[in-house]
């Protein structure tokens, strides 16, 4: 088997060509096509790790603002149960006072009915003692006595 | 003239009928008119009423003042 030194050469040189070629045509495309890749790939990491941090945030956000809800619906919880027991107490007093007010109403109509029932007896049986008294003077008061008295009312007239 | 109303429980007789006309004369000088009414209600006592003035001493006034002395009181 001869080696023939041209043929190599021209294979070497062939060779070389064709790298040449595959590195101008291919290498540098491809190349250029894998940092555009890898470019958009750590952008999309950058915004997926900035959405991260983001989602985080809002979560640190969302307890603080649930903190907060909890914590001023505490307080209104709070403040309506004062208030619904002062409104309590209030309605309490209230009604104490309107109940103390109508049995003093009533005490003030009972002794007016009371003092009222007493005129009246009293009137009554002052009616009735006079028109027995009317009656027995009636019976009793004989013309003597009736003469001496107008006789008594006649002088008086002329004194 | 005096028009004097005498007011008794029974009818008078003619001396006590004199005896008032006698008494009004002291105190009307210038002459009376008497008319006599019987109600046997004033009890006793007599009634002389001359026009606005009236002078009530009947039984029945007497009851009734004391009467009123009672509601007063």
């Amino acid at each position: 088997m001869d080696i023939q030194l041209p043929q190599i050469i021209f294979q070497i040189i062939n060779f070389g060509v064709v790298m040449g070629a595959i590195t101008f045509l291919m290498y540098k495309p491809i190349q250029k096509v894998l940092d555009e890749r890898a470019s958009k790939i750590a952008e999309g990491q950058a915004a997926a790790d900035g959405l991260i941090s983001e989602k985080k945030n809002l979560e640190v956000s969302k307890l603080k603002i649930e903190r907060e809800a909890e914590k001023k619906a505490a307080t209104l919880i709070e403040e309506a149960a004062k208030k619904a027991t002062e409104t309590k107490k209030e309605m309490v007093e209230k009604a104490k006072a309107e109940a103390q007010a109508e049995i003093e109403k009533l005490k003030l109509q009972w002794q007016a009915e009371k003092q009222q029932m007493v005129a009246d007896m009293r009137q009554e049986m002052i009616e009735t003692v006079m028109a027995v008294s009317a009656k027995v003077l009636g019976s009793k008061l004989d013309a003597k006595t009736d003469a001496k008295l107008i006789a008594t009312e006649l002088d008086k007239l002329t004194k | 003239m005096v028009q004097v109303i005498v007011t008794t429980a029974r009818e008078l007789a003619k001396t006590e009928v004199t005896a008032v006309e006698k008494q009004l004369l002291k105190r009307y000088p210038a002459g009376v008119t008497l008319k006599f009414l019987v109600q046997p209600e004033v009890l006793g006592g007599i009634k002389l009423s001359m026009g606005d003035e009236e002078i009530d001493a009947t039984v029945l006034a007497s009851l009734s003042a004391v009467k009123q002395q009672l509601l007063k009181g």
